[in-house]
């Protein structure tokens, strides 16, 4: 594909009414497109994974190609053509009652386009970890199919801690199949512009996908999640939750939650609470419902956004802690009760504390 | 028939009465060229500037890109829309020539004659009423202005220049730039400082003839602590010849002003309905917009708010119903621009047999809208397996010290609440239909009393088919 | 001994003044109650005293051992010894009981193991295991309030300040508050209680009573001012 084929295609399908506007800064993006070039020197922040305690099982790098991944969207969003075009590497992965950690190492140049394929079987925990050192200079770009099998269970955690300098790209496909389930666990700091979009299809009967995102952006940091759920199956269940704060950096999450007929009894639910923490923070929610019948039980979205409660403050205050041991408390208290509905891992502890970092708590 | 069909069922084609009545006084086809625009202009006797202002905003509407965003004007080839930009066409001419369903209909509403004259079109019959009359004279004497736009162009013309397509630029969008190349019509309203209008201006039955038309420019300026409440439309339903309406609502309300602008729509469903409205807050000012939409065929209105003062305070409600194959795209915009300003949005559509409710908003805290609030509840009802509805707020904040909470839940009655109503006496179709009107009960009571009565009857009406599914 | 003192105290909330020109002082080991009709300015008077940023001290001063705190922050009060129980204690989804008053003592210096929170508890009739919840986290408004006791009992103020502890507490639970007041006091700290209730003060025996009125102290003295204002009602203020 030519740069001008490339060109040709819109960063998003997007309405152009007037209000539209662009929640990711595509221009991160460009000088990539403009320059693709074999990736450098891939490596990541030892750091940040001996927090986490976690040994990769597998460290991505550039593969042969067998054939290559049909990614239908392709054709209507440009970073993602853009990364079909250039996949270098490319994995196949089976789980079956296993757990499996996946580390995506950053160029300190170049461009690592990277494709998983993954079906999960069993009751199975997927670890993929993006943690860049804080000054690489080259772009990541991830797509990832997920199948999970009936009655089995993928427990799917992203950690990712991305570069000041650079951006990334992560595109997932799920698809649950009957009685299955799917807990996305997502951490999203630091990053120049992190785009991700998460997509789940439940085709399955009684097939259940929860999501919870924490994110958090301090300065030069920005985020972009789109989280998106599909059912067209009876008595499925779909929960997105997002919460994010941004300290002087940019937050958006969409969170889609479709029906489509078929989704007897069904319950979708998609929540966004996002907190500005000083006057040059961005955050940005746009929750999205679309029913197309009478037939799923409940379906209900809802967004808050604004500051700590002050009232918290002065009480936390008022036992002996300043101004900023308070903000820290609430605000880990407020990731730390997503966390308690994720079933235990000590995992998500060790990360939460990334995200404290990227706030400067 | 024994029972009167509601009234987008009617097999009428459109044109069946109109081709006994209607002459069209200018028709255009294909493009619209610089000189149909001179010469509307020019025929309604405008000041230079208007004319300006119209070929401006042709300029635009050939520039700006057809949305795509658009469901249902794929079939509307704009380039050769005919426009009846004279809203010269002779209605109805008599009571009898009115199709006996479309009376009967008014019959069952429980109208008086008087009223579903004027629905009919009788309005030139209805003005000389005495009753409104001496309402007219009364807000004479207060220095409210109140008249069609064309006359208000000539009559006031620095009055109506300071704000015409100032709220609402002809460049914000293409149809927006039609509006302001063709408009024609519409109300100019201008309430003088301190002045308190208490009863509603409805303006059906002071310019219904002017409201008739199809790209009617409606603006209303509320001077410092005024009180205006305006009313257009009825929930009647109503025939309309064309098939394209793409109306605009200006409203600026200056400091300390209240502003409460109700519309009620339950046009045919031949109809594709346009309506740019918004409004100019200064400080302290209040604006209310009320929506109740029962009809056409495809729908895009979002009253917008842009609370330029601080302390102004904005609340859209809106009811939505899309019955049949309908889509009604509607919803609300709130811009924060200035600190201690608060804004609500309840939102309630209905959607059955195929229709698809749709609603869009945006919620803007920009930098400096300090202590701000917003509040958006947006609902949907499906009552089948039929019916679509689909949500798309958007919410952006760039002030920390701000505060906004969205809710939306679409569903369909509770099964608990029918069987309670049921066990207290009521039918199947009862219940629902008391479920229904519970529904947008906290919305409709923002209207005023008639308009709830008549309202609340037409939904009845709508859903007294509906029964028996489930 | 410690000495809470007020003087001439002027507060403004939101523009409005709401206690204009209260002068008192507590002594260690004594408990003073205010009373008086609703807006009258009781937990204001309170709130300011621990340093709610809403409210702004106008004139006057509020002296902790003979030390001007009304420049400090609410923290800084805290370590001080100032304790504030609240009247509508906020729920605070996410923050663990146990952690959060073991860093909260621990600040304070004061002992911060698990058995203390234990005991706390305990001493105001709170099962253990509520130190494994979140804070006020799904609680009733009773055991909202003892846990605001709970509270003084493990951070060991010198200064307690209670708000309207007695609101919707039965016979039980008053005779259970008036014990565990008298036994802050009989520990030396010096106790502030805002009470609705004139029956409350019968069983807590307050040494002195003020009563609040429009923000002024209207009537102060013993026991005896409960029995005036039974029967003739709270004093008016001309403005």
């Amino acid at each position: 594909m030519s740069l001008k084929e490339l060109k040709a295609i819109p960063y998003q399908p997007v309405a152009d009414s007037p209000a539209v506007r662009y929640y990711t800064d595509w221009n991160a993006f460009e000088p990539y497109l403009e320059n693709p070039a074999p990736p450098v020197q891939l490596g990541w922040d030892d750091d940040a994974l001996r927090l986490l305690n976690l040994k990769p099982d597998l460290i991505l790098k550039p593969t042969p190609l067998k054939d290559k991944p049909e990614l239908p969207e392709a054709s209507s969003k440009r970073v993602l053509a853009f990364h079909l075009n250039t996949l270098n590497s490319q994995v196949n992965v089976f789980l079956r009652d296993t757990s499996y950690t996946i580390l995506v190492p950053k160029p300190r140049e170049g461009v690592l386009a990277a494709h998983l394929s993954v079906r999960a079987t069993g009751n199975s925990t997927l670890n993929v970890l993006l943690l860049s050192p804080a000054d690489a200079e080259g772009l990541n770009t991830l797509s990832i199919d997920v199948e999970v099998d009936t009655a089995s269970t993928l427990r799917l955690n992203y950690i990712i801690r991305d570069s000041y300098r650079a951006p990334s790209a992560i595109f997932q496909r799920t698809r649950l199949d009957k009685d299955s389930r799917l807990e996305t666990f997502l951490i999203g700091s630091r990053g120049r512009m992190t785009h991700m979009e998460m997509n789940q299809l439940l085709e399955g009967e009684a097939s259940e996908a929860e999501t919870v995102a924490l994110l958090a952006a301090g300065k030069f940091s920005r985020i972009t999640l789109e989280t998106s759920a599909e059912t067209r199956a009876p008595r499925t269940e779909i929960s997105i939750r997002g919460l994010g704060f941004a300290n002087e950096g940019f937050i958006a999450h969409k969170g889609f939650a479709r029906a489509r007929r078929g989704a007897m009894e069904s319950r979708l639910e998609v929540r966004s609470r996002l907190i500005p923490l000083s006057p040059t923070s961005r955050v940005y929610a746009a929750p999205v419902l679309e029913i197309e019948s009478d037939e799923p039980s409940y379906a209900a979205h809802s967004v808050a956004m604004g500051p700590l409660d002050p009232e918290h403050i002065f009480y936390i205050e008022s036992r002996g802690f300043n101004e900023a041991e308070a903000v820290r408390l609430l605000v880990k208290s407020m990731y730390a009760s997503l966390i308690s509905r994720m079933r235990g891992s000590s995992l998500y502890q060790d990360a939460l504390r990334l995200l404290l970092e990227e706030l400067g708590l | 028939m024994s029972i009167p069909v509601p009234i987008e069922e009617l097999a009428l084609p459109q044109y069946d009465i109109s081709s006994i009545t209607y002459k069209p006084r200018i028709q255009l086809k294909g493009r619209i060229s610089r000189s149909t625009i001179e010469e509307l202009s020019r025929s309604k006797r405008e000041p230079e500037w208007m004319l300006r202002l119209r070929l401006r905003s042709l300029e635009l509407f050939e520039k700006l890109p057809t949305p795509n965003w658009l469901v249902g004007v794929e079939e509307l080839d704009l380039e050769e829309l005919t426009h009846y930009i004279q809203p010269d066409v002779e209605r109805v001419s008599s009571w009898d020539q009115l199709p006996s369903e479309i009376r009967r209909v008014y019959e069952k509403l429980g109208l008086p004659e008087i009223e579903a004259r004027v629905l009919s079109g009788l309005a030139a019959q209805f003005e000389s009423e005495n009753i409104y009359l001496s309402f007219k004279k009364f807000l004479e004497e207060k220095g409210v202005i109140l008249m069609d736009m064309s006359e208000a162009v000539i009559k006031y013309p620095d009055l109506v220049k300071k704000y015409f397509m100032r709220v609402f630029p002809p460049s914000d969008h293409k149809f927006a730039a039609l509006h302001g190349a063709v408009w024609s019509g519409g109300v100019f309203l201008y309430v003088p400082p301190g002045v308190r209008v208490e009863a509603p201006i409805e303006a059906f039955f002071f310019v219904a003839s002017e409201l008739e038309a199809q790209f009617e420019h409606t603006l209303i300026v509320a001077d410092e602590g005024s009180f205006i409440h305006f009313i257009e439309g009825c929930a009647a339903p109503l025939f309309k010849k064309y098939s394209f309406h793409d109306g605009m609502v200006e409203i600026y309300a200056h400091r300390n002003s209240h502003v409460k602008f109700t519309t009620v729509q339950n046009w045919s469903k031949n109809l594709i309905n346009f309506n740019n409205k918004r409004a100019i807050l200064e400080e302290g000012a209040v604006v209310e917009w009320a929506e109740g939409s029962l009809g056409s065929k495809v729908s895009y209105v979002y009253p917008s708010v842009i609370l330029k003062g601080r302390g102004s305070r904005a609340s859209i409600y809106n009811i939505t119903l899309a019955k049949g194959k309908t889509w009604k795209d509607s919803g609300a915009k709130a811009y924060h621009l200035a600190p201690e300003t608060s804004s609500e949005v309840v939102s309630k559509s209905i959607s059955a047999q195929g229709g698809v409710a749709v609603y869009r908003g945006l919620v803007k805290m920009a930098r400096g809208a300090r202590n701000s609030k917003a509040a958006v509840k947006c609902d949907s009802l499906l009552l089948d397996t039929e019916s679509k509805a689909y949500t798309y707020p958007k919410n952006e904040i760039e002030e920390d010290d701000a505060l906004v909470v969205h809710e939306a839940t679409t569903g369909r009655l509770s099964e608990d609440a029918l069987f309670y109503a049921q066990s207290r006496g009521l039918t199947e179709d009862e219940a629902r239909r008391l479920l229904v009107i519970g529904y947008v009960g906290d919305i409709l009571k923002n209207l005023p009393f008639e308009y709830q009565v008549v309202f609340r009857r037409v939904l009845e009406l709508e859903f007294e088919e509906l029964g028996g599914y489930g | 001994m410690v000495e809470l003192e007020v003087s001439n105290l002027y507060v403004k909330v939101e523009g409005r003044e709401i206690i204009r020109g209260v002068s008192f002082h507590v002594g260690g080991g004594k408990i003073t109650v205010i009373v008086g009709p609703n807006g009258s300015g009781k937990s204001s008077l309170l709130l300011s005293i621990m340093g709610h940023p809403r409210y702004t001290v106008t004139q006057g001063k509020i002296l902790l051992n003979g030390e001007d705190i009304s420049s400090l922050k609410p923290h800084e009060r805290a370590r001080k010894g100032i304790f504030l129980a609240f009247q509508n204690p906020p729920e605070l989804p996410g923050v663990n009981i146990l952690s959060f008053l073991t860093e909260a003592a621990s600040k304070l210096g004061r002992p911060s193991d698990i058995g203390a929170v234990y005991a706390s508890l305990q001493a105001v009739g709170l099962p253990k295991e509520y130190s494994d919840r979140n804070v006020n986290e799904g609680f009733s408004g009773g055991e909202k309030k003892r846990l605001e006791l709970a509270q003084a009992f493990m951070l060991d103020p010198s200064v307690v300040m209670l708000d309207e502890p007695d609101s919707g507490l039965d016979i039980e639970g008053l005779r259970m508050l008036s014990r565990l007041v008298r036994d802050l006091a009989s520990r030396g700290k010096a106790v502030l209680l805002v009470s609705h209730n004139p029956k409350t003060l019968e069983y807590i025996s307050p040494d002195k009573v003020l009563v609040l009125v429009s923000g002024r102290i209207a009537l102060e003295g013993g026991i005896e001012v409960v029995r005036k204002i039974e029967s003739e009602g709270f004093p008016v203020i001309a403005e």
